[in-house]
């Protein structure tokens, strides 16, 4: 497959570092993080467009509520990294809203109430794809109530508890970069977080699926790819280990929650996997689209596919990029092709 | 999931055979290929173990004129060319065998050449479909269970020709015993100077009833030579199987109460040939067993959609065009 063409125009917020924890406290790291990405989808500057022009990003995401650990209301709370707390009982979180994905959807993400082991700063996802969170009942205690409320990171995580990042969990030694990306509809949001040591890459993905299924109303789709903390297992967010052959994708499809398979052309096993050489006629990797294919009890079958994302060989590394030279259209993040720069190749430069 | 759009017009010929000689199968297929309405098949060459000659002369006048022969034994044969696939796509076929049910096919774009009422003519490139050995599912001799249908499928540009034989089982359910598929690629990828592939499905009684992409394994052939290897019917896939071999795939989605339809890809693993080539015309995966009100086959000439129209039948796990005002007449 040629390298396809992007179908949405996006705009980057590139290579932001986040350094090591000078001290065995990585709470303090993750807090930064967590304000980071709140400021970054909030905030209409600061992105640049493939070209790497300055613009302004017209479909910013809205703050809807925020807890600072002390008040939750319906104001923007996080002033700073200080606003951004842990504690036994109160804690951080925040309520953003993208109107382009659907006019309720809204995540929810903040630190957790699990203060005895600062050294994990953990952290605590959950997302409302058609209701919207409930903005009369505010706690500092826990996230706001939704009926369609999905819970993809606690906010108890228990120490070996196989998810309790958000995104990626920060350490003492090695930096980590991070990459956000938004389609300049508001549509589609990613954010990769990649760990210097091991080349590992977690992922964040909200989106707006492409080609719905008519019947499914209000059509939304989250990724949230953290590290299973138990095991000190650092692996790729976005592996055929975890999109192809586990339901990773999560989503609220007909009045449930849905996990949904990333699903792609392929003999049982995906072809990138399988056939992971170079083709021998066109001298290219492959490339395939990536469909979402529920299993739920009331929401089965194939309900979609992705924008802009697709699956790739298995011998392709973090930064590979198509094409191989001038218009960077994409990048890998194994074993994915996200949108890019057009003018500056993954790696060089960080 | 709506259904597809048919890429090609076809032309649909259905022919009953009551015989009791496989011979019969192979004669109905050749007279149904050669007088399809549009861009027939031609014969190039032919024995009927008295003469023999690439002289354009079909021998093959009746049953009688299929005799088999084995090691220097005149036998018969015949070469048949369909230029929609390639300016020069033959097929031979050739009756070497020790019984009917046993013989060669194979195919051929370099041309066949020579032959004699002893031996099938050659080719400096060809791959086998069959390298004498059986072609049919159905191996016994009793006239009854050798009587099948024919349903012979052209796109009427000549590029994609497909034959399926069809008998009551033991349980007098329809069973495509045998079938024929020779296709030029759709979207083939680049690079690849010889975008068409064939197919023969006969053989062992494990392949009498399906075709799922398991048992297709090695039985598309492409390239043009001897060592050249095979292609794949690729899917839609997750976790460890195509979509409609598994739950999701064999239920109707649970939104607009839709079974799943895929196209199909062509994979290859064979050196040379590696990778992503292309797609198959007007052919799509459904599954033949749902899931719903206890479970079930979804019988062979299940007519897509439900609306009446006939737009499509179902041969097991393949959705193919049929738009014809009656249905497959399959039930013998």
């Amino acid at each position: 497959m040629t390298v396809p063409q992007l179908e949405k125009d996006w705009i980057f917020k590139p290579k932001e570092i986040f350094y090591a924890a000078q001290s065995a406290n990585n709470s303090d790291q993750a807090a930064s993080l967590l304000y980071y990405i709140k400021e970054a989808l909030t905030n209409p500057n600061g992105w640049v467009d493939r070209d790497n022009n300055t613009v302004i990003n017209n479909n910013p995401w809205v703050v809807k509520a925020s807890s600072n650990g002390i008040v939750a209301n319906t104001s923007d709370n996080w002033s700073g990294v200080s606003s951004v707390i842990r504690g036994t009982s109160n804690f951080s979180w925040i309520v953003l809203n993208q109107p382009s994905i659907s006019s309720n959807f809204s995540i929810c993400f903040g630190t957790t109430n699990e203060f005895s082991n600062p050294s994990y700063g953990s952290q605590s996802f959950s997302f409302s794809a058609t209701t919207g969170f409930d903005l009369l009942n505010l706690t500092t205690t826990d996230h706001p109530s939704a009926s369609d409320r999905i819970t993809l990171c606690t906010i108890s995580p228990t120490i070996f508890s196989k998810v309790n990042f958000f995104i990626i969990r920060f350490n003492n030694t090695y930096n980590i970069s991070v990459h956000i990306m938004m389609s300049t509809d508001g549509e589609c949001t990613r954010v990769i977080a990649i760990d210097h040591n091991a080349e590992t890459a977690q992922i964040l993905l909200f989106d707006k699926p492409k080609n719905p299924i008519q019947e499914w109303n209000n059509p939304s789709v989250v990724l949230v790819s953290p590290i299973i903390i138990g095991q000190e297992e650092f692996s790729h967010g976005c592996l055929y280990s975890q999109l192809f052959s586990t339901a990773k994708f999560s989503s609220y499809i007909n009045n449930g929650p849905a996990s949904l398979f990333g699903s792609t052309e392929g003999l049982g096993s995906p072809i990138g996997l399988t056939l992971p050489k170079p083709n021998d006629f066109s001298g290219r990797f492959n490339i395939s689209p990536i469909g979402l294919v529920s299993t739920g009890q009331f929401n089965s079958g194939y309900m979609g596919s992705l924008f802009d994302l697709y699956y790739t060989s298995t011998f392709l590394k973090v930064g590979d990029m198509f094409p191989e030279t001038g218009d960077y259209r994409f990048v890998t993040i194994p074993n994915c092709l996200f949108p890019w720069l057009k003018t500056q190749p993954f790696i060089g430069g960080i | 999931m709506a259904m597809p759009t048919i890429d090609k017009t076809w032309q649909i010929v259905e022919t009953s055979i009551v015989t009791t000689s496989h011979f019969q199968y192979l004669l109905s297929l050749k007279n149904v290929l050669v007088s399809l309405p549009t861009n027939p098949w031609v014969v190039t060459g032919s024995s009927d173990a008295a003469t023999a000659g690439m002289d354009g002369v079909d021998r093959w006048t009746d049953i009688s004129k299929l005799v088999r022969g084995t090691s220097a034994a005149v036998r018969s044969w015949i070469v048949l060319k369909q230029t929609g696939i390639h300016a020069d796509f033959e097929i031979c076929i050739e009756l070497s065998g020790s019984n009917t049910y046993n013989g060669t096919i194979l195919w051929s774009t370099t041309g066949f050449t020579g032959g004699a009422t002893n031996a099938r003519p050659t080719a400096t490139s060809f791959r086998f479909l069959v390298n004498n050995t059986t072609w049919s599912n159905n191996t016994t001799t009793s006239a009854v269970s050798v009587s099948c249908q024919l349903i012979v499928m052209q796109s009427t540009d000549g590029e994609c020709t497909r034959a399926f034989f069809i008998a009551p089982n033991a349980q007098n359910l329809p069973v495509c015993n045998i079938w024929f598929i020779a296709d030029k690629v759709k979207n083939p990828i680049s690079g690849w100077t010889t975008p068409y592939y064939a197919g023969w499905s006969g053989g062992s009684a494990a392949s009498k009833t399906v075709w799922d992409w398991n048992t297709l394994t090695a039985r598309l052939t492409i390239g043009n030579n001897i060592d050249n290897g095979a292609v794949v019917m690729s899917g839609e896939s997750c976790i460890s199987n195509l979509i409609i071999s598994q739950s999701m795939g064999r239920k109707r989605n649970d939104l607009n109460n839709k079974l799943m339809i895929n196209k199909i890809g062509l994979i290859s693993s064979t050196a040379a040939y590696v990778g992503h080539l292309g797609e198959v015309y007007d052919m799509w995966w459904v599954t033949d067993s749902t899931l719903h009100g206890g479970g079930g086959g979804i019988a062979t000439a299940t007519m897509w959609p439900s609306d009446g129209s006939r737009q499509f039948w179902q041969l097991n796990n393949w959705l193919l065009p049929w738009g014809k005002l009656t249905i497959p007449n399959i039930m013998i």
